[in-house]
């Protein structure tokens, strides 16, 4: 998915208060992201989507938090 | 050295010779914000009730004189009561009743409560992706809970946190309803109703704990509730109020009573002011809560609500007494509106109780008057 299909998504996601789809997209992103590891910011990058999902499904009571939670404790950003 | 303040000392003499509250206790803002410190925020007062959370994740803010809180049922069952704000940059965090399925989450920045009031997420607060930062101590920053306490499915709050014990402070009017303490099962929705009132709050405990005006108000209790009927009920710095001997069902038989009562509550009836801003009604086949919630010193929200000693009346029944304590209760908006106008005569000067009649309201007008003196 090309970024800006990826920014049409998550504004539809967002618009419908689809929490399960802006977890998904956002894990997406995330997926993206890390490819760019090598380059400066890559992980930082990685990091935010990964933050992203884990909030939308933080709220949304989404099963997945615990996993995101624990992806970006091994990161070293989360608690 | 302290002066006695010599309108609030006139309130305390005896009824026969005390003068009400003067007008700016009504019309105030300033009055109005003291008597929210020493009558609301001292003590125990009501907020809401439980029955308004069924489920775990449902959550209910509620506006506090000005005080922004919010009920949560958590996922352990628990209500707490915390404020309804974001410990980051204050914002509120629920603004209209609804279920929360997972964490609660603030509009504004997303940082993330348990319903339990813990914060358990702080995202980009060390910067984008990096959710941690030495100086946010999150087991310092949950929710703000506010002491609470359920009975009689009413939610009670001490805000200030330092008042005694609920069992303690509401001890004579957990005595009082002693024999009510049964199960109560709330109508539903059919079964509660909101009167936005153009008055002061007090002016409804007012008109509420005393019988006196029933027959000009309420002239349909004339034909089996004669004012005769009626005693005052009075547990001064507590409670006060009145009832009646000559307590009919309507619609008889349409609601089992609750279990164990004494003989007397065939035909008696209980309406007390429980103070600061909880009216109970208790009946042998029903009862109601009035939660007065004011919004400003010229305005009360009133929101009643129905309970039954089942879970399964019949709704017709459960509408038509609904239908009939609303008329009841909208017979008396003309008049605490009136005696809100009134309240702008200049020199007003309280006004004189009935002492044969106005003990119940001179009970309450002392009880105030001494907190705020105090």
């Amino acid at each position: 998915m090309s970024a800006a299909d990826l920014d049409t998504a998550l504004h539809g996601a967002a618009a419908r208060g689809d929490a399960a789809a802006l977890v998904g997209l956002y894990l997406q992103a995330a997926a993206g992201s890390a490819g760019l590891q090598a380059v400066a910011g890559g992980e930082g990058r990685a990091a935010f989507f990964l933050t992203q999902a884990l909030i939308c499904a933080l709220e949304a009571g989404d099963p997945r938090a615990a996993a995101l939670r624990a992806r970006l404790r091994a990161m070293g950003r989360e608690a | 050295m302290h002066q006695p303040d010599p309108e609030l000392a006139a309130v305390c003499r005896p009824v026969a010779t005390a003068r009400g509250l003067p007008n700016a206790h009504y019309t105030d803002p300033a009055t109005h914000a003291r008597e929210a410190e020493r009558l609301f925020f001292a003590g125990w007062a009501g907020l809401g009730v439980a029955a308004d959370l069924p489920a775990p994740g449902d959550a209910v803010p509620v506006d506090f004189l000005g005080v922004p809180l919010v009920m949560l049922r958590g996922r352990d069952g628990r209500l707490r009561v915390f404020q309804n704000i974001c410990r980051h940059r204050g914002m509120v965090l629920v603004a209209e009743p609804r279920n929360i399925p997972g964490a609660l989450r603030c509009p504004y920045h997303s940082w993330c409560y348990g319903l339990d009031g813990r914060l358990v997420a702080t995202p980009h607060v060390g910067g984008p992706g990096m959710n941690l930062h030495d100086a946010i101590d999150r087991a310092a920053l949950g929710l703000i809970e506010v002491r609470s306490h359920i009975w009689r499915d009413i939610v009670w709050i001490n805000l200030s946190g330092d008042a005694p014990e609920f069992e303690t402070a509401m001890a004579p009017a957990l005595a009082h309803l002693a024999e009510f303490e049964a199960p109560l099962h709330h109508g539903g929705a059919d079964s509660r109703f909101t009167l936005e009132v153009a008055c002061n709050w007090k002016l409804a405990v007012e008109n509420y704990c005393e019988s006196y005006h029933l027959p000009w108000v309420h002239p349909g209790l004339n034909s089996y509730s004669r004012l005769e009927d009626h005693y005052d009920i009075l547990a001064p710095g507590h409670f006060s109020g009145q009832g009646t001997r000559a307590y009919r069902p309507a619609g008889a038989g349409a609601f089992p009573d609750f279990a164990g009562l004494a003989p007397r509550w065939d035909a008696a009836a209980d309406y007390l002011a429980l103070y600061p801003n909880v009216l109970v009604g208790v009946h042998r086949d029903h009862a109601f809560v009035i939660l007065l919630l004011p919004q400003g010193p010229e305005r009360v929200r009133e929101e009643v609500h129905l309970y039954y000693a089942t879970p399964d009346t019949d709704p017709a029944a459960r509408a038509a007494n609904a239908a009939l304590w609303k008329t009841v209760f909208e017979e008396d908006i003309a008049v605490v509106e009136g005696m809100q106008r009134g309240r702008n005569a200049p020199g007003f000067d309280g006004g004189r109780f009935s002492p044969a009649m106005d003990a119940a309201t001179h009970c309450f007008h002392a009880w105030a008057a001494a907190r705020l003196a105090g």
